[in-house]
């Protein structure tokens, strides 16, 4: 549907990650990701450069240009195995604190998972491809009964195809990602089912994790979305942990 | 814990009430000219009660037919948050008040739109004048205006649009002062969900918990009950269960109005602050309510324990005659005189401050806010598994008691008691 590639921009000397969508269906949603990055802007996650539209095989294509991040994607790092707690609490500030910013544009991520994060040269998580980012004020596009994501970080509103979602979800997403940092591999295996009622116990997952930090997990991926920490709280929840 | 008193253009408390903490103004009950041109120090003087005050934009009554609804339609159209639904501004030196609210009300149906303002300008206008309305009354915090929610089925994209421009212009225009997200909800969207799985619900509480304002405004329409307590479980349930979602997710004020006596139930799953009067239109949302009446109120009883009141032409005699005295009887200073005639086998009709006839309803009004400041000052002093059991006690009692009255048969729709075992029924429930 599109692709993703590392380009030199015309100004200036700086990567970006360059995505063109082929189809009008993706029009639409470029557009929306326009919006909403532009409203964003921190230090975990990807900024905006440019958009716009191309001519290809003549079809008009609209593309959108982000940062490009140089450093490990964290799927990649997750397939050696897990990460220290210590490391999982940094990448749950700097996620959260991405998550917070992007509901400060009150626009939810809907894709948080390990191959859209970044582990920057500098130690940072930096969350990347806002791809299907949703500018809520835009409910019409939202089409019903379909739940866009990744099966196996949705959030249990999220997979009901709710068509309202907040940061909570993203919350829940980062939940599921950090149990996986914990662990190595994903906690339920991707099985989406199994995240209806909830997220599993961090400890059921991994009984040597510090109490502290797998209670801050298990209260993201508590089914219901008012239940979870807002991304503020858990900015300062996991700052105290490190 | 507090309660508020209803304010429309009575804004006095009984004589001899004490408790009240406060008021909420509302808007629909008193125009804009009568309201804004009393200075603060004055009405506080006069009604101290005012000095804790908010004021509900009531944005959810936009839908009021101006036909037939035409002095609550020329008072909210006075305050200028209604977009295009409009009344000629009030000059003092042209004609009075009554000559303004006359002439106001004669082309009232041509000027009301029965729609809340749409657009990103319209809505940004209305909720400016709102904000800067609330401030320069001196409100203690800001009550952001929405529109009612009437659809199960709502992404309930309009009402978040209200609210995130809401928090914006407050942000800009009452930075520290504290907001209160409005949440109006009919009952239609909420009586034939069960509460704990109503999709409404969770849609409602994850948005407002998330946009961390510092408290939530709830109100609920009784658009399918015709009596002074809404009886449904579900709807019932739904109040209790957006107050302890609330809550528990850490939003720190959760005010409570337009549920009658209901509203005190609240408070046990932790709501901050509720609001009632005695009239019906302070205790109950319903829109045909804004109707231009002119009848008068009668007198009525208010048991706690029933958690009700009696009708009191023939059915509390009644009662008293079946022996039901000890297990109705309120005392208050307002109904010393009435309790103890009841105790010397005397009739109702005996006591003139409790004689059934039009209009005479200040000892009644008196005794009703008494004992809603006497139980809401037991619930302040209690902890929270004391409120707890406090309304499980009170509910399991109140529901036994309707279901002995209904053996006397023949009493009057106003002696209601079809509603404590549906609230029993939604505390039972609660998770």
């Amino acid at each position: 549907m599109f692709r993703a590639t590392a380009a030199l921009p015309k100004k200036g000397d700086v990567d970006v990650a360059l995505k063109v969508y082929h189809s009008d269906e993706y029009e639409e949603r470029s557009a929306r990701e326009v919006r909403a990055l532009k409203a964003v802007n921190g230090p975990t996650i990807a900024r905006i450069e440019d958009a716009g539209s191309v001519v290809i095989r003549g079809n008009k294509c609209p593309y959108v240009m982000t940062s490009f991040v140089q450093g490990e994607v964290l799927a990649s790092r997750l397939s050696g195995g897990s990460v220290t707690p210590g490391v999982t609490a940094g990448i749950g500030r700097d996620i959260a604190l991405a998550i917070g910013l992007m509901w400060e544009a009150r626009t939810v991520h809907r894709d948080i998972k390990p191959s859209n994060i970044m582990l920057g040269a500098d130690g940072r998580a930096v969350l990347i491809d806002l791809g299907i980012a949703r500018h809520l004020s835009l409910d019409s596009i939202t089409t019903t009964g379909v739940a866009w994501g990744t099966p196996g970080y949705l959030s249990p509103e999220q997979a009901r195809a709710v068509r309202q979602l907040s940061c909570a979800s993203d919350v829940f997403s980062l939940g599921i990602v950090l149990q996986e940092c914990l662990v190595g591999q994903h906690p339920t295996g991707r099985r989406q089912q199994l995240l209806i009622k909830g997220g599993p116990r961090t400890a059921t997952v991994r009984a040597d994790v510090p109490g502290p930090l797998a209670d801050v997990i298990d209260s993201m991926v508590r089914v219901k979305p008012h239940f979870r920490p807002s991304p503020g709280v858990l900015v300062q929840l996991f700052t105290s942990l490190l | 814990m507090s309660l508020l008193a209803a304010a429309r253009y009575q804004m006095a408390i009984p004589e001899g009430v004490t408790g009240i903490d406060g008021a909420i103004i509302f808007p629909a009950g008193v125009p804009a000219p009568t309201l804004l041109r009393r200075k603060q120090s004055t009405l506080v003087k006069k009604y101290p009660h005012l000095a804790r005050r908010l004021l509900d934009p009531q944005l959810y009554l936009a839908e009021l037919n101006p036909s037939r609804c035409r002095a609550s339609c020329v008072n909210l159209a006075s305050y200028g948050w209604f977009g295009d639904s409009h009344v000629e501004a009030y000059d003092s030196k042209k004609m009075t008040q009554a000559d303004w609210r006359t002439k106001s009300k004669a082309k009232i149906h041509s000027t009301w739109t029965s729609l809340a303002p749409s657009g990103q300008k319209a809505v940004h206008t209305s909720i400016s004048v709102c904000v800067a309305t609330q401030k320069a009354l001196g409100c203690e915090a800001l009550i952001l205006p929405s529109p009612l929610t009437v659809d199960a089925s709502t992404d309930y994209s309009a009402e978040l649009g209200w609210l995130d421009e809401g928090l914006r212009v407050a942000a800009k225009l009452a930075p520290g002062i504290p907001r209160l997200t409005t949440i109006a909800v009919s009952d239609t969207c909420l009586r034939g969900i069960d509460p704990t799985s109503n999709s409404l619900l969770d849609l409602i509480l994850d948005q407002v918990v998330a946009r961390n304002t510092e408290g939530a405004y709830v109100v609920l329409e009784q658009a399918n009950e015709h009596g002074y307590y809404c009886s449904h479980p579900n709807t019932i349930g739904s109040l209790l269960r957006l107050t302890q979602g609330l809550k528990g997710a850490g939003v720190n004020r959760v005010v409570v109005a337009f549920a009658g006596v209901a509203g005190l139930l609240a408070t046990c799953v932790g709501a901050d602050d509720w609001c009632t009067g005695w009239y019906r239109g302070e205790r109950r949302l319903r829109l045909a309510d804004h109707e231009d009446q002119t009848g008068r109120a009668n007198p009525t009883f208010y048991s706690h324990g029933l958690a009700s009141e009696f009708h009191l032409q023939l059915d509390l005699d009644r009662a008293v005659e079946k022996g039901f005295l000890k297990r109705i009887e309120d005392d208050t200073q307002a109904s010393a005189g009435l309790m103890k005639a009841l105790r010397a086998n005397r009739r109702v009709a005996s006591v003139p401050d409790w004689a059934y006839s039009q209009s005479n309803v200040a000892a009644a009004k008196e005794h009703f806010m008494t004992a809603m400041a006497r139980e809401t000052t037991k619930l302040t002093a209690s902890g929270p598994s004391q409120r707890l059991l406090y309304a499980k006690t009170w509910l399991e009692g109140a529901a036994k008691l309707a279901a002995d009255l209904y053996t006397l048969g023949g009493l009057n729709p106003r002696t209601e008691l079809d509603h404590q075992d549906g609230w029993l029924r939604a505390w039972n429930a609660l998770p």
